[in-house]
């Protein structure tokens, strides 16, 4: 157990997390977009419990497709969380894509700031 | 909250349980954090019974999934022991939500254990969770000290009142111990007889277990904290001394 963590040392976790992802996602754009479609997908509609090993290994597959070596980013950290092996009921599942989807989009909004782009219209 | 931070609150549908997520955050509290922690599940001595663990129940919390938390048993499985607190470095309140959330569920559907013990200690005037009358606790304290005075000299003159007015010390007792561990009320004497303590139990409200709080019964809480500060207050003591 971490009993000595301090915010601080939390806070430059959570940087390294951001930058590892941004590297894992400018590589492979397309597995991204595609990443958050699935996890937006198995959020919103029901999964036959038949469908549930197969539903996962695909999403595994993608998140491991952006973190293949285990750089700490945020698709490193849920394709480990996804496991079944960690899963300790199905219906987990739901909530685990629901947690990935919020931490992505607070790297979406974190890249989105280092960018300073504006839109012309 | 700055624009990195993931966002509380959703536009779909209201949640309870995000309000309660912001009001326990501290000021600065990041819940992207938790991602790389963990302390709180590695602390948490229910961590795997039945699944439980708080990281996730934090993060059900703070996404809105009151529906699933409430068919959860997962705040069944917390002892509200708080050390998820003290090792979170941002001291995040999860017995609070756990508490919160215990409270969701109707009180005739929570666990049955808690709710008879509960409703147990409501019963008579010691707040006992099993069920012992005031008679029988004062029995049992009584013939206790007077076997324990006769079989050992050096503390001849111990004494283990009960409502003694003026007491310094208003001593509770877990009631399982007069029922089924009497001689273990004994070391507790002794010590406060050595250090010269003035202390009583009471005859009402003696009982130090609380399972009303566990419950999430805050009437019933209320009712059997009352009793026993009832007492201390009719015998004119001043300083509680919670062994619980």
């Amino acid at each position: 157990m971490e009993s000595h963590l301090t915010v601080r040392e939390l806070e430059s976790r959570w940087k390294k997390t951001l930058t590892a992802t941004q590297t894992a996602a400018a590589m492979h754009p397309g597995i991204y977009r595609d990443l958050k479609k699935q996890a937006a997908a198995i959020v919103e509609n029901p999964i036959d419990i038949n469908d549930y090993f197969p539903t996962v290994e695909k999403l595994i597959d993608r998140l491991t497709t952006l973190d293949p070596c285990g750089h700490g980013s945020i698709f490193d950290i849920f394709s480990s969380h996804i496991s079944p092996s960690n899963i300790w009921q199905v219906k987990l599942l739901r909530m685990e894509c629901k947690d990935l989807l919020a931490h992505l989009d607070a790297f979406d909004r974190w890249r989105r700031k280092k960018h300073h782009l504006r839109r012309v219209k | 909250m700055n624009e990195e931070l993931i966002q509380l609150g959703g536009k779909k549908k209201s949640s309870t349980f995000m309000d309660k997520v912001k009001e326990i955050l501290p000021e600065g509290g990041n819940l992207n954090l938790c991602l790389t922690c963990g302390a709180c599940s590695s602390g948490c001595p229910a961590t795997g019974l039945d699944g439980m663990d708080p990281r996730k129940f934090l993060r059900m919390a703070a996404l809105g999934l009151d529906d699933e938390i409430a068919k959860s048993d997962w705040p069944w499985m917390c002892t509200m022991c708080q050390r998820c607190i003290y090792v979170c470095p941002m001291q995040i309140d999860i017995p609070q939500l756990v508490f919160n959330a215990r409270a969701l569920r109707p009180r005739e559907q929570r666990p049955k254990g808690i709710l008879g013990s509960c409703d147990m200690a409501l019963r008579n005037e010691s707040t006992s969770a099993m069920g012992t009358a005031p008679d029988d606790f004062v029995f049992v304290v009584e013939d206790v000290l007077e076997e324990y005075q006769e079989a050992q000299p050096e503390f001849a003159d111990m004494q283990a009142p009960i409502d003694k007015e003026g007491a310094e010390f208003f001593l509770n007792q877990n009631s399982r111990e007069p029922v089924t561990e009497p001689d273990e009320l004994v070391p507790l004497w002794k010590i406060l007889h050595l250090a010269g303590a003035d202390w009583t139990y009471g005859s009402a409200g003696w009982a130090g277990e609380n399972y009303c709080m566990f419950l999430a019964d805050n009437d019933s809480w209320e009712k059997v904290t009352r009793t026993t500060v009832n007492q201390a207050n009719k015998l004119g003591v001043k300083t509680f001394l919670n062994t619980e």
